[in-house]
This record gives structure tokens, sequence and C-alpha cells, in this order.
């Protein structure tokens, strides 16, 4: 429904409603039992806030229930009504009610409301009619409901149901059962009264009243199924599964403890049978050593119950532990029906409101996906629909116009693909003109007509993800409110997948996310960097050759190797492709991929490179690949993903941590981000976005820091400055600033000054106290423009300190001038040479070459490529 | 008789021993107030300790993965403690102190959420001393220690320096390390 700075409204209503609810029912049993209208109060008003929360969220069953008990509590309070035991049944189920209500999900809502409707518009009915006058008369009633597992409530309610609308069979049966209860008649006749109401309810089982007495019976069991856990509390029971396997691991070595005991009773037997010899030849009595004998025996065979017993203790605890294993790992799994149960509601709303005709069709409701992935879907999915519908369907009489069915329709699909999970949402509405994109990004002066004119297809719909950025003619309510398409791809890349968007004018546009299936668990290639062990995510690996190092040539300072391609197209498109290093294949493509050592990137130390072949990780896809020179190969493993310590910060070139199976643990590499740290190390001014004039004279790209909470200011600084022809790194606080510029060879860095963590008085502080950084540039922008706040900035070594009113004129861009020089052609920094350590240039990694395979640019014939990640699939 | 107070602990008598005295003293064991628990170990040629009730857990060496960018003389990188990836910092270094030769064990230390794994070289136990008998430290040990030394204990069973006992101040301990990745 609506969002409250990322808090689900519908979220907070769950936990208020369950803890009204739960005040609710235990207070009632407490009224019943007292007959207290004192204590009617607090009720009243538990009930009263369900209301208000539930009207605030639009839910209008809870209002409409709530809003009944609240007047029966009322009632009871002025004492216009009597405290009595059939009516606090009513509340109690009322209660029930929306307790199972605070226990569902926002998507199942509509199913929730369709399931339940019936039983609670009888009951708010039942709610509203005076109760029984005779208290009395509720008891027997009750006792028949308990037979046939139904509450007096509701069979009061069915009969009042029934009795408005005659026409139904089997309601003169109830009446009349009714009608004989409230009469008082002895219990014996009561008792005969139930196979009458048992025959009511089993002969008319599409009426009302049947559809509305199993709901009691239904949501107890519901409930006792779903018990809330914490996602940390399940980490946890992850960890200590893991720990529990590990631990059933090592009873292996009292197996072997026992092996060796009972090797060593065979000598102890080997050396009594020479004693015996010996004993014979000296002509004394052999049998003396017979007790000797005995206790041998005795020992060998404990030993051999004592191995039995601990070899199948292993094989149990093993199982058992790897049975727990799994099953805490599925319990992050849900189907992906739960993130789609609401979506046909929305289009069909969004598509009224605007005037639109569309279905939707959901493909794909079973796939299992990660809860934590589910959790981060919905915001995206209802994104990308009510853009297709704003922007991508036509009105009906166009779409008739165009020949195309007046009803539109949008597709979500969701699939496993590839190792990992695909969700797709098309339209068939009129596509995306890309003349039109372009014209809006040089109006928004995002970038130049000229560099427009040069992006291709992909690059011009990346646009479309920029915050802010949206086709949208006007503002509607539906999309474009400034938050938008962004999301998509934000949410895309923080849970580790990738945005894509293809279009077809006048055919549609699809909206492709490519997503791990579950964030818990990895496959990963581990391999061997400086004595460490890495992970790379199989999904992320192009492939793993291991060519001769003569293959491996070094031009212009980058060093290189030729890459087979059994079918160029194919694998430029799907990153994981199988790689089928045939020579003799005809079809076969090469393509010369560009290779950094892991160990310099990630400044682990010297690379190994004793071995007559490298080991090289290929990374990327299409043009975009490189290649990862690692010391060596250790193998797939599956590994549970847990988050890097916070305390750490984002660590550049790294994505998560885990425990491998050995109970080592391991690092796994960020590929995204480590392919960003080559291609600007690699392809040294051939950024994207850098002015053309500019890449051939420069040598290399600067480097700016932006340091700013707000994404929004981040995205503005950011295109600014490159624009400018900077590379732009971003960080959100101070203390991710200050990683960040460690790891960086930054020229330039611009910070806001309030920020959580660290602020940016500290950050200046702190990077002014590194030697490294003593005259690196930092322009400091903020809101705060009072001359204090000025000085405060500049006392802490800022070298500029601009309010952010800066952007709207030229003189952010000046300031940078200013102090990085104007012309970025320019071959040394303009500023001090004192720290010239704080950006030896990026291009020293690709100039570094790996050992002993210089010169040669002959690729060897015998290049092995193993690796191909064929077998990577889902888990 | 020095050997034998001087023998290592078992690993069981060690986790024991940790368990009980990080417990809050119970009144049947007598609740002296006098009396301190403290874990002595050793890094490099020093004997140091801890308030037995400042550390959390000793447990024996695990690998230590060093972290691309972050790790230093001061970080050592992540290990797996108990199922649990901690943050492992080399104290000896941020206290200044020579280089460690082969760690045995590391001694965990600081609450949820900021809890540090540190090796050692050697752990020789838990000691119960009196309170009168912890002295405030010498400026040079002060100044060593990097400020950390809360006081200093003598242990007169051991002749020469060795007798020297420096008691950490666990909170700056945890800020110390804690400045090993900032």
């Amino acid at each position: 429904m609506s969002d409250l700075g990322g808090f689900s409204l519908h979220e907070l209503f769950k936990g208020e409603a369950e803890m009204h609810a739960a005040a609710l029912s235990e207070g009632l049993v407490r009224l019943e039992g007292l007959s207290d209208p004192a204590t009617v109060e607090p009720l009243m008003r538990a009930a009263h806030s369900i209301k208000g929360a539930a009207r605030v969220i639009g839910l209008d069953i809870a209002v409409r229930l709530a809003h009944a008990m609240e007047d029966v509590l009322v009632a009871m309070q002025k004492g216009r009504e009597a405290i009595q035991a059939s009516r606090i049944d009513q509340l109690l189920k009322g209660t029930d009610l929306l307790a199972s209500l605070a226990q569902v999900e926002e998507s199942a809502v509509p199913a929730w409301t369709a399931a339940h409707d019936a039983a609670v518009t009888s009951l708010v009915e039942s709610l509203r009619v005076a109760p029984p006058s005779r208290p009395a008369a509720s008891t027997p009633i009750a006792e028949v409901a308990g037979v046939i597992e139904t509450p007096a409530a509701s069979v009061v309610q069915s009969a009042h149901v029934i009795s408005e609308t005659q026409s139904i069979q089997g309601a003169e049966v109830i009446e009349s059962s009714l009608t004989a209860t409230a009469h008082e008649q002895p219990t014996p006749f009561v008792a005969s009264s139930i196979p009458a109401a048992v025959t009511a309810s089993q002969s008319a089982p599409v009426t009302p009243a049947t559809s509305a007495t199993p709901v009691t019976p239904a949501t107890p069991s519901a409930r006792s199924t779903a018990v809330r856990v914490t996602a940390e509390k399940l980490d946890r029971l992850l960890q200590l599964a893991g720990e529990t396997m590990l631990e059933s691991r090592r009873l292996e070595a009292v197996r072997t403890e026992a092996v060796e005991i009972k090797r060593e009773l065979t000598r102890l037997e080997d050396e009594l049978d020479h004693l015996r010899s010996v004993v014979r030849r000296a002509g004394l009595d052999a049998s003396l050593l017979a007790p000797a004998r005995g206790i041998l025996d005795r020992s060998r065979g404990c030993v051999l119950a004592h191995l039995l017993t601990v070899e199948s203790a292993i094989r149990r605890g093993e199982e058992t532990s790897t049975q727990l294993y799994h099953e805490v790992l599925s319990s992050r799994m849900r189907p992906f029906s739960d993130v789609t149960a609401a979506l046909p509601r929305t289009v069909r709303d969004v598509a009224r409101a605007l005037g639109k005709d569309a279905k939707i069709e959901v493909i794909g409701e079973n796939v299992p996906v990660d809860r934590d992935i589910l959790a981060r879907l919905d915001a995206p999915l209802n994104h990308m629909l009510r853009n297709a519908l704003d922007h991508g369907v036509e009105s009906p009489e166009e779409r008739r116009a165009r020949g195309k069915s007046p009803q539109a329709t949008l597709r979500v699909e969701a699939r496993h693909h590839a190792g990992q999970l695909r969700i797709r949402v098309s339209d068939d509405g009129r596509g995306i003109d890309l003349e039109a994109l372009r014209e809006r990004i040089v109006r928004k002066q995002l970038a130049s007509s000229d560099m427009v004119a040069e992006l291709d297809r992909q690059e011009l719909l990346e646009f479309l993800f920029l915050p802010g950025f949206s086709t949208a003619q006007k503002v509607t309510e539906y999309s474009g409110r400034g938050v938008g398409l962004d999301v998509v791809q934000t949410t895309a890349r923080e849970i580790g997948g990738v945005a894509r968007i293809h279009t077809e004018l006048g055919q549609g546009t699809v909206f492709e996310l490519d997503l791990p299936i579950t964030l818990s668990v990895l496959r990963a290639l581990l391999v061997e960097v400086c004595g460490e062990t890495l992970a790379f995510p199989l999904a992320r690996i192009d492939r793993v050759v291991q060519p001769e190092r003569e293959a491996i040539a070094t031009v212009a300072g980058r060093m290189q190797f030729l890459l087979e391609d059994a079918d160029a197209a194919q694998s430029s498109m799907t990153n994981g492709s199988v790689a089928s290093g045939s020579l003799s294949n005809a079809a076969s493509v090469t393509t010369s991929v560009g290779i950094i050592e892991a160990a310099r990137v990630l400044q682990l130390g010297e690379p190994r490179s004793d071995d007559s072949r490298a080991n090289i990780v290929v990374l990327g896809s299409g043009d975009e690949r490189y290649g990862f020179a690692v010391d060596g190969l250790v193998g797939e493993e599956d590994l549970v993903v847990r988050a890097l310590d916070p305390r750490l910060g984002k660590v550049a070139h790294l994505a998560a941590s885990a425990v491998r199976e050995n109970g080592d643990p391991v690092l796994i590499v960020d590929t995204e981000d480590i392919i960003q740290s080559v291609r600007m190390a690699l392809n040294e001014g051939r950024l994207r976005g850098a002015r053309p004039a500019l890449e051939s004279a420069s040598r290399r790209v600067r480097r700016a820091l932006v340091v700013d909470d707000s994404a929004t200011v981040r995205e503005v600084e950011r295109q600014l400055l490159l624009r400018m022809g900077f590379a732009v790194e971003t960080a959100v606080d101070g203390l991710d600033g200050w990683h960040q510029l460690r790891d960086g060879n930054f020229d330039l860095v611009v910070s806001d000054i309030d920020m959580p963590r660290m602020n940016g008085i500290e950050f200046v502080r702190t990077l002014r106290a590194d030697a490294r950084f003593t005259s690196i540039p930092v322009i400091v922008v903020s809101y705060k423009d009072r001359e204090e706040d000025r000085r405060a900035g500049l006392e802490a070594g800022a070298t500029a300190y601009l309010t952010k009113g800066a952007f709207q004129d030229s003189t952010f861009a000046d300031t940078v001038r200013d102090l990085v020089g104007v012309e970025m052609s320019e071959l040394a920094p303009s500023h001090a040479p004192s720290h010239a350590p704080s950006h030896a240039p990026s291009n020293e990694l690709s100039n570094a070459p790996l050992r002993g395979v210089e010169g040669s640019a002959r690729r060897s014939s015998t290049e092995q490529q193993s690796r191909d990640g064929g077998s990577r699939g889902a888990p | 008789m020095r050997r034998l107070l001087d023998r290592p602990l078992s690993e069981n008598d060690l986790e024991e021993n940790t368990r009980l005295v990080a417990q809050r003293v119970d009144e049947s064991r007598g609740t002296d107030q006098g009396v301190a628990s403290i874990l002595v170990f050793r890094i490099g040629a020093e004997r140091l300790a801890l308030d037995a009730e400042a550390t959390h857990r000793v447990v024996p060496i695990s690998t230590v993965r060093r972290v691309p960018h972050r790790s230093s003389e001061t970080f050592a990188g992540i290990a797996n403690v108990g199922g649990e990836l901690l943050l492992v910092a080399r104290l000896g270094a941020s206290l200044g102190l020579i280089a460690q030769e082969r760690s045995s064990h590391f001694i965990v230390i600081g609450g949820a959420g900021a809890r540090w794994a540190f090796a050692v070289d050697a752990i020789e136990g838990v000691r119960r001393v009196r309170r009168s008998e912890l002295v405030s430290p010498p400026a040079t040990v002060r100044h060593a220690v990097d400020g950390c030394a809360q006081s200093v204990y003598c242990d007169r069973s051991v002749e020469g320096n060795d007798s020297l006992i420096t008691l950490l101040d666990g909170a700056k301990v945890c800020a110390l390390l804690a400045r090993s990745i900032a």
C-alpha cells in the first residue's frame, strides 16, 4: 500500500493489531469472570485503536469489525447491555478474526478478505443486534455448537443471516433448533437438536451459513503453524546448524583413534605370540600367558564395539546435522506468489484510475525465492507495473487504432535461469521511444547531445534508472513521483543482481531482473590469492581458464590473452555460457581479454607465478570481460553467506563472508565492484561519461570521492563530476568515505557535513591526520551557510566550503576546476606533489606484468579452458 | 613447584575455568571484595592479564583470513570462533609489544556487536589475586602498553622481570582494538 521511510504501514498495523487483539482476548475472558463494567474501558480503547489503525491503511474489513465490537463494549460499559457469555463469545470471535488478520502479510490481505468477508459480515450483523435477553439461553446453544464444532455465536449469526434470506434451504431447521433452545428446554431436548443443526450445515454447503461457520476452527490452526522468528535468530540457528555439521565431522578423529588402538592391540597380540614361543622354548608352561591373552581378546572386543558405536554415531550425526542445516536453510524460502498475490488488485486499481484496460498474468508462482529477496521485491514490482500502466500501456482507443486488443496484458514472470532468479515484468504497450529519450537526457542536462548521440540502446535505457528521471510528461499519482524506476535498479544491485530494460517501439517493454535465488547460500569458486582463500560467486564467473604463461602478452603495458568463444553471440548475451574451447570450431571467435592480478587489486601482496600455467577467472560478459589472475584454484563449494562485520564498513571488492565446510572463514568477492576497479585500471580514460576530447589527452582519469548521506545530493554531485571527466565513487557517510579513501587513489574529495556515524568535520579531520591525505583537495558542500559553520569546516581542513546552492550555478564546477586544474589533460596534478602516493596512478596496476611472461604475444594453442561453469545451476 | 604452576592448562580446564570466573562470584564461593580473578596470558615476552569477567571466551587458535584493504599491522582479519565470524585484532602490535611468536589461543572480549578476538602466545590460567596486591603501573609500563594498563601485579613465585603481570583495562583494550579498523 504505502511506504513510510522504508517502513511498511501494513507492518505497523500488524504489530498494533496483534498487541491489541492479545489485550482484548485476555481482557474479555477476565471481564466474563468478573462481570465488572469498570474493566471494559481498556478493551474499548483496544478495539478503538485497531479501528483507527485499520482506517489509516484502508483495511475496511477490520474497520467494520472493530467498530461493531467497540459499540458492544461501549454499551456494556454504559450498562446498557449485560455482560453475558454469548456476547463475550461473539467478541472473542471478533478478536480472533482480528488476531488472524494481524498475521497476514500485506500481499495476502485480499485473499484473507475474500475468505473471511462473509464471516465478518455476519459477525458484525450479530454484534449489532441486541443480545438474547435471557443469559441462560446461551449456555445450551454453546454446548450444541461445541459438538458440531461451531461456536454458539456463529449458530446465532447463521440463523440471523438465514432469517434474512428466507429462501435458503435448511433455514427452517436451524430456526427451529434455535427456537427450541431459546425456550429454555431441558438438556436432553437440546441434545436432540444436534442432528438438526448438523443437517442444516451439511445440507446447505453453499449457503452463507456454512461459509460463515468454519472461520473459528481454521484460525487457531493457521496460527499454530506460523511462529515469528527474527532474522537474526534464524541466522544464528543456521550458524549453529553449520557448526553441528562440523562437530559431527570432528568425531572422525575419535574413530581414527579407535582404529589406532585396534592396530596397537594387534601388535600386542603379535608380541604375545612371540612371548609364548619364547616361553615354550624355555620349557615353561605357556598357559601362564593365558590370562593376558584373555584380557587382550576382551580389549579387542571392546575396541571393535567402540568403533562400531562411533561409526554409527558419526553417520547419524552427519545425517541429522546435514538435514538440520538444510531444513534451516530452506525455512528461508517462500513461493514467489507471496509477493504477487496483491498485484492483480494493484493493476486493476491503477488501470482504472488511468482510464486504461489491463490484465495481469503471473507465471511461476511456485518458484521458491529467498524470503529476504521476496521482501525486497514488493516495491520494485509495484513500480515496474505502475510504470508500465502509466507509460507503456496505451489507452483502449489508441490500442484499437493500432490493431491491438484494447485490453493490455502485463506479465510478471519468475523462473530460475542459469542459477539465478529471473524476474520479468513485460507489457505489450507502446515501448520506449529512444529518440524522445535522447532529447530528454539532453534537456535534463545529464549529458551533452554529442555524447547522447553516441550512446547505444542499452546505455540510453540505463538513464531511466537514474533517480528522478522519468519519461512522464506530467507527474501523476501512479508513477513519476520522484521515486520510481531507480528503486528497481537500486534494489537489484543491493541484493546482488542486475536490472535491464528491453524495449521495442510499438511492441512493448520488458524489465528484467536477474537476482540470486537466495541470499543465504551461494555456489562459489574458491581460489587462492597470496595464501588467502577467496570466493567468487559462480553465477558471476564467465569461465575459468588456465593458459600457458607464454600465452599472456603484455601489450601497451597491459596484460592480456586471447579467449576463445565457441559462440560469441551467445556468450555476450548470457553471463555464464559454456565455453567449448575447441579451436577447430569454425564458429569460434577470439577476444582479447585484459588480465589483472587479483593479488594486486586486493592489495594482498605479490602474486605467485611458479606454475607454468596461469589461473585466470574471467568475469563480466561480452566485451566487458576481464581476467583475474589468481594463485590457485581450490574448488567449488556452497557457502552460507554472512554479512561482513558492519564495523568494517563497505570494504572495496568484497561482498560478504562465509564459513567453509572445513570451518575456515572465507571472503566473498564483490564481482561488480572488482570489475569496476579493473575497468578503470585497464581502460584508462575510456570511461563512460568522459569527454572524448579529454580521453585521448589524459593519461589517467581523475578520481573523485563523493561523501553524502543523501542519495539525491550524491547523484547530483556524481553527475556534475562525471561531466567534468572524473571517475566518481560515492560513500554514504564519513566512515564509509574514510574506508574508501584509504582504498582508492583519489584526487578530490567532496563531502557533506551532517552525516551519521562520522560527520563531515570528523571525516576531514581524520583524513588530514593521515600523512597520505594532507594535501588532497577537499570540498565541503553543506546546507549550513553560517559563518561559524564555514569556519569549522575550513579549520577541520577543508580546502573549500560551499553551500548546496552551489549546484544551481557554476560555483561547484568552478571550484573543482580551481582546485584540480582546468585542463584534465595535464599530466601532473596541479596540487602539491607531496601526496603523490595518494594517487599513485591506477595504471600502476595495469603496468604490472605477470612475472616472466612479458613480451610474448604468442597464444598457446593448448590453451586450456576448464571449469567452464557448465555445472553451475540452481542449488 | 614452579613447573607445576606454570604448566599449561588443558583445553577443558581452561574453558571450565573461564566460565567459572566469568560468572558473578556467588555467595558460596565467598564474595571477598578484596579478591580479583584475572586471566593471565602471554604476548611475546610480556605477561599480561585481563579481569576474567571482562573476557568472553578463550578458544584455541583457528585460521585467520586477512581482509583485503583492511588488514594491517594491528588488524589481522576474521576467524571462525564457535561458528561466529569474529574480527581478529593484533593486541600485541596495538600495545606496541614485540611481534608474537606462535599464537596458541584467541581471547574473545567485548559485548555484542563490539566483540573482538585477539591471539595470545600462551594462556597461563586464571589467578585469584588480592586487590591490595595490585599496584598502579609505573610510568614506563603505562606508556609501553598504550595507556591500557590498569595496574600491575607482582607474581612472587617468579623472579626477575617475569614476575610482573600487567593487568589491562578491558574497556580500554576494546577501544584500542576498535581503533585497528578505524
